[in-house]
């Protein structure tokens, strides 16, 4: 017999449907018999026929055929999750309700942390930069600071080959900048024409080495924007403005905007070799008016370049009480806080802070997913044992678990990115940061990934345990196991949930009472209604005429120039001072004020011994006032009229004033002088009468445009400096207030889901317990002794390990709030009522209904 | 039944099948519609057609025993369900009705 053509055949067995293949390829065969045996072209036609049969109704399904068999489990599972999800409705909301909001916090942290660590970290070459501090010893202590002398950048260009580039610049400061009398206030810097090459700012136009020549300026494009109303602006001219001085420079480049990815963005730079000719009167070694940036190619030799560095300063300036050091560029930002000398972290405390705490809020609401559906595995009992017992592994039914988690954790996760894009501008105004999801796609990518992470964490429990499930009991008994074995592995869980929120209370009722505390605390001097402005511009040459206008303004108490500032930027120290009976390393660094005569009376301070200053007599520029820390400091007795050596001079000891807070509470109260030196002021201050600040600032507006039309008024008031200055803490207050009533909130759910599972499992007992006379409280209270049980174990766990983190939090504090019993008895109290609203809302309803109606279905 | 309109080919087929009655698997139904109407049928017309019908019912079918012509394969044996004798029923009085509608001197005259 003749064989039909092969491959045809073997494409037809391929292609049709299993149940077919074995009658039709026997008609196939038997009209092919036939043919040949009529001798017509047989095996043309035997492919036509097969060619013909390749059509939808008998070619095999994709499920169905062995290797795609998953297929129909995956279709089984979802079927299945779907199904349960419908039936428990509220289980199913509040895992869902619990993982969205929880996604949605880890979500915004996540970017919220990268931002962090991303700043100023976006330079091509910063690991290799870095910045030249010096550390100060004197008998107050060690302090760091990032400033140093700027005549050692040249020196360490040639002496010091290991380092191979350096720049010099300053901080960034607020000027004016002016055309045609219209003034700006900006941001801005002085740098050399280095600082452009080692840092990544392009310029869009223009030339760097500009600012080699003292005349130029780079400005940015949104700044050559809002000052000309256009981008070509490069050689045109504006007036750059400070104190009394005025400049015309040159814009000879147009940079790039500086993004919030720089933790001091500035707005213009202008030439170092000008500052340094122009603005710095004393160019010596002891001044530390720069700011150096050295980048090394070989970061091995860090030590060699600190050594050398410090070699070639004591050189200059022979003074063991100094030192040099270099850290990373980058870690100004999240590491910039010394203590004693050592770098300490900074900002990145926070950074940390919100991991844990993001971490803990998705724990919390992955416990409630392991929670619930273990206790609501019992449901599931006959399901697991029916499958079991037609064969169904281990592996299928963890898989069916794991299927239920994911699909779970993919909903959230879709809803939590929705969430975070709908919900971004609110939390950026929370934040004071300028986050967003759309440039950054790879987030969203990273935040895909939370989808198998949740799903597994979630689901891994449930999984293994209710796969291991034996046969015989999930098929016998209606109840799963004994009941204590299984609610101990969920008080458990309970247990840890409340813990973790009850951390997290007691975390922010610490930090907004430390917060309450800075803010309303006496700080030794009167900062309400306390407002100061520049002194600029006519403000010198016609001072003494405008000061007397403003002091006739009803609703002025008193106006004083001043150089009082809380910013630590605007604070001028130093640690040239001499005494009689000054020991070898007695020296003190002393924050210095310049001002008129009123310029202590103003802040509202209080004199210990002597007077402050008087007009009326001329030689009050020889003449000092200290505060109580300076004097005990010095170790000088009776220092009224006594005399101490000042870089500018002798100076009589007039008075001596009550300690007040230089800056913030970060810091341990410090010395302080006050000079008779109008000149030298650069604030006006005025201190406005209560309840008439509205009024009196506008009339100080229009005083001020009189006087000084080509500039910008914009007066400050000191308690806003000074809450200013607790701004990143106050925004970190906030976000943990929400942060930790959502973990309450998510805890609460997971209680209130487990109540629903007991109550309805015990809804017979209930009935017969109130047939047979039992009270209804005493009801509802059996029914909330372990959900009680767990939150005051969670109690006792808690305190004490919050209680050492709060102290903890607290030493970053020089003056701090003490730790009080109340605040924990706060927590604890608020954890447990909210467990016995959550709780006690569904047991008085179960403990209230009809015994009929629980007793009679059977 | 009302709703269920059979093709013209569906039609053919299930009639053949009642045809051979005990005999009607796929190779001898192709023969005898090829031999009585005198039109060319290819295995897969005929085969989606057949699966079509089972599926709406129309057609029942199992497995003979196997012999030793065609390969040793076994044969698919087609059957007349209930529901098919009566749309195969209802189709017929549907045309019957029809023809008897039609005046007599059309058809004459179109012949």
């Amino acid at each position: 017999m003749k064989q039909p053509p092969k491959y045809p055949l073997h494409f037809f067995r391929w292609f049709c449907h299993p149940d077919y293949v074995e009658d039709i390829e026997g008609d196939l065969l038997e009209r092919f018999e036939k043919r040949t045996n009529e001798n017509r072209s047989a095996r043309w036609l035997f492919a036509l026929d097969v060619l013909r049969l390749f059509r939808p109704g008998i070619i095999q399904n994709f499920e169905g055929t062995k290797k795609l068999n998953y297929y129909g489990m995956f279709k089984h599972n979802l079927l299945i999750s779907l199904r349960g999800f419908k039936r428990h409705k509220a289980v199913f909301g509040i895992n869902l309700i619990g993982l969205i909001t929880s996604l949605t916090c880890v979500l915004f942290s996540v970017l919220w942390i990268n931002d962090e660590l991303q700043k100023d970290r976006f330079h091509a070459e910063s690991d290799k930069l870095f910045q030249v501090h010096s550390k100060f010893t004197n008998v107050s202590g060690i302090t760091v600071s990032r400033g140093v002398t700027g005549l050692i950048e040249p020196e360490i260009e040639t002496q010091i080959p290991q380092a191979v580039a350096s720049a010099v610049s300053t901080d960034v400061h607020e000027y004016t900048l002016s055309i045609n009398k219209k003034g700006f206030r900006v941001k801005g810097r002085f740098a050399d024409f280095d600082y452009l090459k080692l840092l990544d700012y392009p310029l869009l136009s223009g030339d760097a080495t500009a600012l080699n020549e003292p005349t130029n300026i780079l400005i940015t494009k949104s700044l050559a924007m809002k000052m000309f109303g256009k981008e070509d602006v490069v050689g045109e001219t504006l007036d750059w403005h400070f104190w009394s001085r005025e400049n015309t420079f040159q814009i000879a480049g147009i940079l790039e905007d500086v993004t919030s990815a720089t933790s001091e963005p500035f707005e213009f730079i202008l030439p170092w070799t000008f500052y340094h000719d122009e603005l710095i009167n004393y160019k010596g070694w002891g001044n530390f008016y720069g700011r150096v940036l050295v980048k090394l190619d070989d970061l091995s030799q860090k030590s060699l370049v600190e050594e050398k560095l410090n070699e070639i300063f004591q050189a200059n300036q022979s003074n063991e009480n100094v030192e040099l050091f270099l850290t990373g560029y980058s870690d100004r930002y999240l590491y910039g806080k010394y203590e004693n000398g050592e770098q300490v972290g900074g900002r990145i405390e926070y950074v940390k802070l919100t991991s844990i705490v993001a971490a803990f809020i998705l724990l919390i609401a992955c416990i409630n997913f392991v929670n619930l559906s273990t206790a609501f595995a019992s449901l599931k009992a006959k399901e697991i044992g029916v499958k079991k017992s037609f064969g169904a592994s281990k592996r299928n039914l963890a898989f069916q678990f794991f299927f239920e988690s994911l699909l779970l954790s993919f909903l959230a996760t879709l809803a939590a990115i929705l969430f975070v894009v709908a919900l971004m501008e609110p939390f950026n105004q929370l934040t004071g940061k300028q986050l967003s999801l759309l440039p950054q796609p790879m987030m969203i990518v990273y935040f895909l990934l939370f989808i198998p992470i949740i799903g597994i964490i979630a689901g891994l429990y449930p999984a293994i345990h209710l796969s291991r499930l034996k046969v015989i009991t999930a098929l016998k008994s209606k109840v799963l196991g004994s009941q204590n074995h299984k609610a101990w592995g969920r008080q458990t869980l309970v247990l840890i949930q409340f813990s973790l929120s009850i951390l997290l209370i007691v975390g922010t009722l610490i930090v907004s009472k430390q917060m309450d505390y800075a803010l309303n605390k006496n700080l030794g001097y009167d900062r309400d209604n306390l407002l100061y402005f520049l002194r600029e511009g006519q403000l010198f040459e016609n001072g003494q005429a405008f000061i007397s206008e403003l002091e006739s303004i009803p609703g002025v108490q008193q106006v004083s120039e001043t150089g009082f500032s809380v910013s630590p930027n605007m604070q001028n120290r130093t640690g040239g001072l001499d005494w009689v009976g000054k020991g070898e390393d007695q020296q003190v660094n002393v924050w210095e004020n310049n001002g008129d005569a009123h310029s202590v009376d103003i802040l509202g301070l209080e004199l210990v011994a002597g007077r402050t200053f008087q007009e009326v007599l001329n030689n009050e520029k020889e003449s000092v006032i200290f505060n109580e820390t300076a004097i005990r400091m010095m170790g000088i007795e009776n220092p009224i009229g006594k005399t101490v050596e000042h870089y500018t001079g002798k100076k009589e000891i007039i008075g001596i004033v009550k300690d007040f807070t230089t800056e913030s509470l970060h810091n341990p109260m410090e010395p302080a002088m006050f000079f008779y030196r109008p000149e030298r002021a650069h604030y006006i201050m005025v201190k406005m009468e209560n309840g008439k600040e509205f009024e009196t600032i506008e009339k100080l507006e229009t005083l001020y445009k009189e006087f000084n039309p080509s500039y910008p008024f914009e007066p400050k008031f000191v308690d806003q400096d000074y809450q200013a200055m607790y701004d990143s803490e106050m925004r970190m207050a906030n976000l943990s207030h929400i942060f930790s009533g959502l973990a309450i909130l998510i805890s609460c759910l997971g209680l209130f889901g487990l109540t629903i599972f007991q109550v309805q499992r015990k809804v017979k007992e209930i009935g017969i317990k109130k047939v047979l006379g039992c009270d209804r409280w005493k009801l509802a209270l059996s029914m909330t002794y372990n959900f009680t049980k767990a939150v005051f174990l969670a109690i006792i766990i808690t305190i004490p390990i919050s209680y050492l983190f709060g102290l903890r939090w607290l030493e970053n504090y020089a003056e701090s709030v003490q730790l009080s019993m109340s605040t924990f008895a706060i927590a604890a109290g608020v954890a447990l009522l909210i467990a016995w609203i959550t709780v006690g809302s569904q047991t008085i309803k179960a403990a209230n209904a009809n015994p009929v109606d629980s007793l009679k279905d059977e | 039944m009302g709703k269920h309109q059979l093709g013209e080919f569906e039609e053919v087929v299930m009639l053949t099948v009642a045809i051979l009655t005990d005999e009607a698997y796929g190779f001898a139904i192709i023969e005898e519609m090829e031999k009585r109407l005198n039109r060319k049928v290819s295995i897969g017309a005929l085969q989606t057609v057949l699966r079509r019908l089972e599926k709406k019912g129309y057609l029942s079918s199992e497995m003979g025993e196997a012999t030793a012509v065609r390969g040793g394969k076994r044969k698919r044996f087609f059957h007349l369900t209930s529901a098919g004798k009566n749309v195969l029923q209802e189709t017929k009085e549907q045309r019957l009705g029809l023809w008897n509608a039609v005046p007599e001197f059309v058809v004459k005259f179109s012949y």
